[in-house]
């Protein structure tokens, strides 16, 4: 099954033509990024070898991570590249048309939902917040701050007959505490980052195997963020870290993405 | 690979990490389905997106960081875990039905 496929990163309007990448940086490196046009739309596409990509993702599969990461990588920095086009809808990785003409007939079929999108993204851009609580200071704070937990704290220090079960006891106050610290803090923050942007949106926070985080992650936001208006964003960030600083929180920025986030998961099945 | 990579990869400009962008390009962005498309890649990916998904949203709940889920108003549109089983239960049957015989057409 040595069959050709079109792989397709994403979706912009044709008068972004001159802002999207073209030649060098496709996924798998033997074909051209290649423009498909139709109607005002056009697509950004590269050809593949659908079975050395079904290899690839294989092994991926049977947990060689390592052989994904260059696939969706080369995804990710050709749409990256894309960036300075007004507006662009992302595909998920993996897209993949039998041949142009079919990719012609996609867009040409769902060429009003795209430029509604379209329309929705122009002039925005998509902004990642995590935010990163240490637990020993959020917890140290919390019982400092409440007479029953210090009081518990100190009978668990104190070497009495009742410090053992004292200690299992805050041990379960403390967790319940810094449970709701957490939530606490991280729909503040959604909350104040989402009026600096256009829409929001809050994904799963990354568990510290994936996210290279050893301190847990109790936000993880979107945010479709005006391009006038990323200055106010950047300062609303600033302020989050200043104020909260002290309470053993960290938020990190990244970005500019495209709107990955922000194009619906609404299947547009054909067929 | 005896070809030389005339079009390989250019260094990604920003250095994000690869939890970020896997979270993106496999569970986010316009998907396509039906005959147009290769089914069976299609659903390989699923299984490896999956998996990463079940991964981050059990541990985070494991750690009690779920508030997101109990708030429809924070919620993104009303998925988490429903969406998540129901996507596991359609791709388990995908499975069932692609061992047994010719994979049924979606779409």
């Amino acid at each position: 099954m040595a069959e050709r496929g079109v792989y397709v990163y994403g979706v912009a309007a044709a008068v972004a033509a001159d802002d999207l990448p073209r030649g060098a940086g496709a996924l798998g490196g033997r074909r051209p990024l290649k423009l498909v046009g139709e109607g005002s739309l056009v697509a950004l596409t590269s050809e593949v070898e659908v079975s050395w990509l079904q290899e690839q993702l294989r092994a991926a599969e049977n947990g060689d991570l390592a052989a994904l990461e260059p696939l969706v990588r080369a995804h990710e920095t050709v749409l990256g590249r894309a960036l300075d086009a007004d507006a662009l809808v992302p595909f998920r990785f993996g897209t993949i048309f039998s041949d142009e003409a079919e990719v012609r007939a996609f867009v040409a079929e769902r060429e009003r939902q795209l430029e509604e999108t379209l329309d929705r993204l122009t002039g925005a851009r998509e902004w990642g917040v995590k935010a990163l609580l240490e637990p020993e200071t959020a917890e140290a704070l919390a019982t400092a701050s409440d007479p029953q937990l210090a009081e518990l704290a100190a009978r668990s220090a104190s070497g009495s007959g009742s410090a053992f079960f004292a200690r299992k006891r805050l041990e379960v106050e403390q967790a319940e505490r810094l449970r709701q610290v957490a939530a606490e803090l991280a729909e503040e923050c959604h909350a104040r980052l989402a009026v600096c942007a256009r829409e929001a949106a809050l994904n799963a926070p990354q568990p510290p195997h994936l996210s290279g985080y050893e301190v847990p992650m109790i936000l993880n936001g979107a945010y479709l963020v005006e391009r006038e208006q990323e200055g106010d964003f950047r300062a609303r960030l600033e302020q989050l870290r200043e104020e909260y600083d002290d309470r053993g929180l960290t938020l990190e920025l990244t970005g500019p993405w495209p709107a990955y986030n922000f194009v619906g998961a609404t299947p547009a099945v054909v067929g | 690979m005896s070809a030389p990579d005339r079009y390989g990869a250019l260094p990604a400009q920003g250095g994000q990490s690869l939890a970020d962008i896997l979270e993106r390009v496999l569970d986010k962005g316009i998907v396509i389905a039906g005959d147009i498309t290769i089914n069976l890649l299609d659903i390989e990916l699923l299984t490896i997106k999956l998996r990463l998904l079940i991964a981050s949203v059990d541990k985070a709940r494991e750690m009690g960081i779920n508030w997101w889920e109990s708030d429809p108003a924070l919620s993104n549109g009303g998925g988490g875990r429903g969406e998540l089983e129901q996507r596991l239960e359609r791709l388990e049957q995908a499975a069932g039905v692609a061992g047994e015989g010719e994979p049924s057409t979606r779409g």
